[in-house]
């Protein structure tokens, strides 16, 4: 199976150090064993070592162990990966479900692009990689605003494993490209895939969901009432937050169409437990803002169903979760707001709860990306990737670790073996 | 045991005469300090109340009428010690004909004199530890002193001054045989110290015909191996001025204090150089 090197300039370098090693052999530095003379002290200080060239290499065990361990290093990082027959193309296609009006006619559509043999990602609340065969998967009604950043980068790591098989490989994202479908990293990532990428149209998300009335159920001393106050309101659905007991009232609420928030003042919502320590995090991260302050983290997510994690610690550990319950949802948020303090009406704080009162399934911004993004998207290049026009950074070398291992068992020997003469 | 029978057999006639007179009581073959009652007249001496009424001359008595003591050279021993430097340095160059080897010959063959003459003869070995063997008359003591100096072996740490202490306290006459690569500005401390208390020193310099040319490449000192250098074609000249310098210094500094120094190469006849040792007036003519 021929080989073939993603960084060839390493081997070149790797080498060079050897023959550098064999010429430094050659080069007998006149270290021999200097001759006893007790007068050396009248001896006028000159150069003390004079160098001549030898026709054959000295310690031609070392020698070997010294350049074969110089070369091993080099052939490592130099990358060698075999280049296995060529195989059929694969199409991966991005179903971006977060950014189309219909999530299941966009991964149906995917399917489509794909054809039997590609592979789907969609972008969901994740980015989730299924066989294009694959019937178990159901597309989810609605979805969470999403960039395309982690879709891609799913895409690009399948590319590469398929490329390393020696498949051709081709990307297309199906999506209604909305201008949240493109973030900070999108471009970075992009860039690592050298081909171009079709784009493929579906219909965008329907227009911006908006807020509705913010109202609390609590103590008339509850902090967060005066949050409540200053959020700002519109004609969408109306939100809840329920700091008290959950009753059927509110499940009846959210199933009316209403985002019902349940912050407990006291105690963990109930897909939470309470953590054996409070520990100080120290932020929020919600809707692509981070809130830094000094809450307190007493409880975890402790029930996994794939509820849409609206806001995480920023540790990672999810801070909200959003259920949806027929027309509405059902929120639950384990973030402590402390009695004392004005954190409830900072700015920062503000936008949080903002956040966390936004219309299920969270606002969404529906207009299309403007030209220059979706040439970016789209890229240039060729349609189908090969091993050999791949980025180097998407391949891994599987011969590397076991090269460096040969090289650092090399240099032991040497080692050992330089210490015993 | 080394052979040193034809080396002894050249040096046996030699004799070696203190070169000025000897604090001892003991008859021996050298001038005392002392006046005595021998045959050999000395000079006379007024007589003064309570000599011995024995040693007045009669006869020039009855001529003068002034009563003289006669008196007449004493005779006596001069112990003599010979310190041996054992460092690594006189290990060259290894094996026969060697410094260390040159030194032991020296050795022998002064002990040999000296014993000839009558006179106690020991040994220091300064080597790892000094090792005394204190000046005797006895018979086989050359035979003994040879024995010791063949089982000494070289010692890279010496105290060489130490050993001419300890041999001067020994000895009257007192024998350095060294290359003086050592501590030599405390060797000549000792000797001069010697020499004020009425002693006679002799410093032998060991110096290899291999130390004066040497082979040209890498050398070290045998004593400091960190000490490493090249000499080349270039190198010889300053090399050997330099060495013929100290040497010079060395032997100058013993003139100074009235230390006898003879200079001893490898190269030449060992017997020629005890001749030159012992001979008298040594500490006039030096190197």
């Amino acid at each position: 199976m021929p080989f073939t090197l993603l960084h060839p300039w390493f081997a070149v370098a790797g080498l060079a150090a050897a023959g550098a090693v064999i010429i430094a052999h050659m080069i007998w530095a006149r270290t021999r064993a200097p001759a006893p003379l007790p007068t050396t002290r009248f001896v006028p200080r000159l150069q003390e070592r004079s160098a001549a060239l030898e026709r054959r290499p000295r310690d031609i065990l070392l020698l070997l162990l010294r350049a074969g361990a110089l070369a091993v290093i080099g052939l490592a990082l130099a990358a060698p990966v075999t280049a296995p027959r060529v195989g059929p193309m694969v199409r991966i296609a991005v179903a971006d479900v977060a950014g189309s009006a219909d999530p299941g006619a966009t991964v149906a559509r995917a399917r489509e692009i794909a054809g039997a043999s590609g592979r789907v990602v969609v972008s969901d609340t994740g980015a989730v990689l299924i066989d294009a065969g694959d019937a178990g998967y159901s597309a989810p009604a609605a979805a969470a605003p999403l960039s395309l950043s982690a879709a891609l980068v799913r895409s690009i790591r399948e590319a590469a494993a398929l490329g390393a098989r020696g498949h051709p490989v081709a990307i297309s994202i199906v999506s209604g490209f909305p201008r949240g479908a493109v973030d900070s990293a999108t471009g970075t990532v992009r860039a690592l895939w050298p081909g171009t990428i079709q784009l493929v149209d579906v219909p965008p998300p329907s227009s911006p969901v908006e807020r509705g009335v913010v109202s609390i159920r609590g103590n008339e001393d509850d902090p967060l009432r005066a949050t409540a106050a200053l959020l700002a309101s519109g004609s969408g659905r109306p939100a809840v937050i329920v700091r008290e007991a959950w009753t059927d009232s509110d499940s009846a609420a959210a199933a009316a169409g209403a985002a019902v928030v349940h912050w407990p003042r006291e105690g963990v919502p109930a897909s939470f437990v309470t953590r054996a320590a409070v520990d100080t995090v120290g932020g929020v991260w919600v809707d692509g803002y981070a809130f830094v302050a000094r809450f307190g983290r007493d409880a975890v997510l402790a029930v996994d169903d794939g509820a849409r994690v609206m806001a995480r610690w920023l540790d990672g550990s999810p801070a909200a979760v959003e259920r949806a319950l027929e027309e509405g949802c059902v929120r639950e948020v384990a973030v402590r707001v402390p009695d004392i303090g004005d954190l409830s009406i900072s700015p920062g704080f503000r936008r949080v709860a903002e956040a966390l009162t936004g219309p299920c399934g969270g606002a969404r911004d529906a207009t299309p990306v403007d030209g220059a993004r979706r040439a970016m998207l789209q890229g240039e290049g060729p349609s189908e990737v090969t091993l050999a026009t791949a980025s180097s950074s998407l391949l891994r070398s599987r011969l590397a670790a076991p090269l460096l291992l040969v090289a650092l068992l090399a240099l032991l020997a040497e080692t050992f073996l330089r210490r015993r003469r | 045991m080394g052979d040193y029978g034809p080396l002894l057999e050249e040096v046996r006639r030699l004799r070696w005469r203190a070169s000025r007179p000897v604090r001892g009581a003991l008859p021996g073959a050298h001038p005392s300090s002392r006046r005595g009652t021998s045959a050999e007249f000395a000079e006379y001496r007024p007589y003064r109340q309570g000599d011995p009424l024995a040693r007045v001359d009669w006869k020039l008595f009855a001529r003068t009428d002034r009563a003289y003591l006669r008196l007449s050279t004493d005779r006596t021993v001069l112990p003599t010690s010979i310190v041996v430097d054992f460092s690594a340095s006189m290990d060259f160059p290894t094996g026969a004909g060697s410094k260390l080897e040159r030194a032991r010959q020296l050795a022998v063959a002064l002990s040999a004199v000296a014993y000839h003459e009558g006179d106690p003869v020991g040994l220091v070995l300064a080597g790892e530890r000094v090792a005394t063997f204190p000046p005797r008359t006895r018979g086989g003591v050359v035979q003994e002193i040879a024995r010791l100096l063949d089982s000494a072996r070289p010692a890279t740490v010496t105290a060489l001054a130490a050993a001419c202490d300890a041999g001067a306290r020994m000895a009257q006459r007192l024998v350095v045989v060294s290359d003086m690569l050592g501590d030599s500005d405390a060797v000549l401390g000792s000797l001069r110290a010697h020499h004020a208390r009425g002693g006679e020193g002799h410093v032998v310099h060991v110096v290899a015909v291999e130390e004066l040319n040497p082979a040209f490449g890498a050398v070290h000192d045998p004593e400091m191996r960190d000490d490493m250098r090249v000499l080349d074609a270039s190198g010889i000249g300053p090399y050997q001025a330099a060495f013929t310098d100290w040497r010079d210094q060395i032997a100058a500094s013993c003139r100074a204090a009235g230390v006898a120094y003879t200079l001893s190469r490898t190269d030449e006849s060992v017997a020629a150089d005890v001749r030159r040792i012992v001979a008298p007036g040594s500490l006039q003519a030096g190197g």
